[in-house]
């Protein structure tokens, strides 16, 4: 990714990077405030402080002077990631039903908590299960939040199987949205998307006739 | 003529010594013939107090009375050392601070010597407005100390105006030392000097300033959204 470097100071204008180390020179003495801009640089995941930026000046190559203290960025905007696809049994009132989330999240995101608000009517049975690609997590539940431990560095895409739902008892579409939101170790939403309604398509059968349609998601 | 050798022993063949003549005779019976080296060697003697050359050796080869070859050399004794340490308050780069030189000499220094500091020219070290704020030797305080700077050299003086030193150390405190502008050692030689000028010890000091703290610093980014591309600012 192409970097521009820019200064306040004329003879800084460019520079020369590595992947954690920029090199502004100067072929004249430098005197004074001095800023410093480099572009194309990712943010952190997570709302966690980064590490401490360093500064250095050198002469020649010696070090002249270092700086102290604590310098560093805290992230305080979420961003938002893509949950792709939603299924779910859609038959009313229909019991163990599962739920799967296919999500895609930016590189560099964060591990951390995985929590994925359920709107009503959906009922949350007990003894609920959860895998994150086919492997089981351990996932609990608090009111309507469904939340299960998640590591992005591990895969960027998830598939996120949850059971055992109960389906809405009608056809009427869930009033709320369902909410699907990452956080980081600080407990802080770093991540955040609304996709889907969550709609009955199919009565639940009154006799031995058996209905077939199709799932239907309000994305 | 001043004594330009301690003669304290001599083993060999007949021998004369008066004031500072010293005579191999009785070579009688003993030929020795053109192109041969004759090597005379003076054990315990004493060399010159500094480098100042020696007048002339004067070598004379006679035959009945007469002088039949002369010849001269002058001899020049290497300087002695000398051991010297600089320390400073601060050692951060381009600051000015209080520092303290202290020499251990090698060799006596007679009443009317001096010291002199050679440092490299990317070091500024002392200011027009410092002072040598305190000298001993041998911690007995010298109050007629001081410095000049002169093509690049300072000499401190007035350090043995009435008094020599046979051995021990000399400290001078100096206000307003500059410190080094990067952290790159700096070697200063630090030497003695006889009344007349001649240099009696030498030696050479390291010293390396640390990094200075960069004064006000902050960064900022053009985001503070988790994950976005931004330009940061320090």
């Amino acid at each position: 990714m192409a970097r521009s470097c820019t200064s306040n100071q004329p003879s800084l204008s460019g520079c020369s990077y590595t992947s954690n180390n920029l090199t502004f020179t100067s072929s004249n003495a430098v005197t004074g405030s001095t800023t410093l801009t480099w572009s194309n640089s990712i943010m952190p995941g997570s709302f966690n402080p980064t590490g401490k930026f360093q500064v250095f000046t050198y002469f020649g190559s010696w070090l002249v002077e270092s700086s102290t203290g604590l310098l560093t960025l805290t992230m305080n905007q979420t961003a938002q990631f893509t949950a792709k696809t939603f299924s779910m049994s859609s038959v009313i009132n229909s019991e163990n039903s599962s739920m799967t989330v296919q999500l895609t999240l930016p590189s560099g995101s964060p591990s951390g908590t995985l929590a994925i608000d359920i709107p009503l009517p959906v009922v949350i049975n007990s003894g609920l299960a959860c895998t994150v690609n086919t492997a089981p997590v351990v996932c609990g539940v608090s009111g309507r939040k469904i939340s299960l431990p998640i590591n992005p560095a591990s895969t960027l895409v998830n598939s996120i199987v949850i059971s055992t739902f109960g389906n809405p008892p009608t056809l009427q579409p869930t009033s709320d949205t369902l909410n699907v939101s990452l956080s980081d170790a600080l407990g802080k939403a770093s991540l955040f998307s609304q996709v889907a309604v969550i709609q009955n398509t199919q009565a639940s059968p009154l006799n031995s006739a058996t209905l077939t349609t199709g799932v239907g998601f309000y994305g | 003529m001043p004594t330009l050798l301690n003669i304290t022993t001599f083993s060999g063949y007949t021998n004369l010594t008066s004031g500072n003549t010293f005579t191999l005779g009785n070579f009688s019976g003993n030929t020795i013939s053109g192109n041969n080296k004759i090597t005379i060697t003076m054990f315990s003697s004493t060399n010159p107090p500094n480098i100042k050359p020696t007048d002339a050796l004067t070598i004379t080869i006679q035959r009945n009375g007469r002088d039949v070859q002369f010849g001269s050399v002058t001899y020049q004794a290497t300087a002695g050392t000398l051991a010297a340490t600089l320390a400073s308050v601060s050692k951060s780069t381009n600051s000015l601070t209080a520092s303290q030189l202290i020499v251990t000499i090698g060799s006596p220094l007679a009443t009317g010597s001096y010291l002199s500091m050679i440092y490299p020219y990317s070091a500024r070290t002392l200011t027009g407005s410092a002072s040598v704020t305190q000298c001993t030797i041998n911690s007995i305080i010298v109050s007629t100390a001081a410095y000049n700077l002169t093509n690049g050299v300072l000499f401190f003086n007035g350090i043995f105006t009435s008094q020599s030193m046979n051995s021990g150390s000399i400290s001078l405190n100096f206000s307003e030392f500059t410190n080094p502008p990067t952290t790159e050692p700096v070697s200063f030689t630090v030497s003695s000097y006889s009344v007349d000028g001649y240099m009696v010890d030498s030696g050479t000091l390291s010293y390396t300033a640390t990094p200075a703290t960069i004064g006000t610093i902050s960064i900022s980014s053009t985001s503070y959204t988790v994950l976005s591309v931004a330009s940061l600012t320090v």
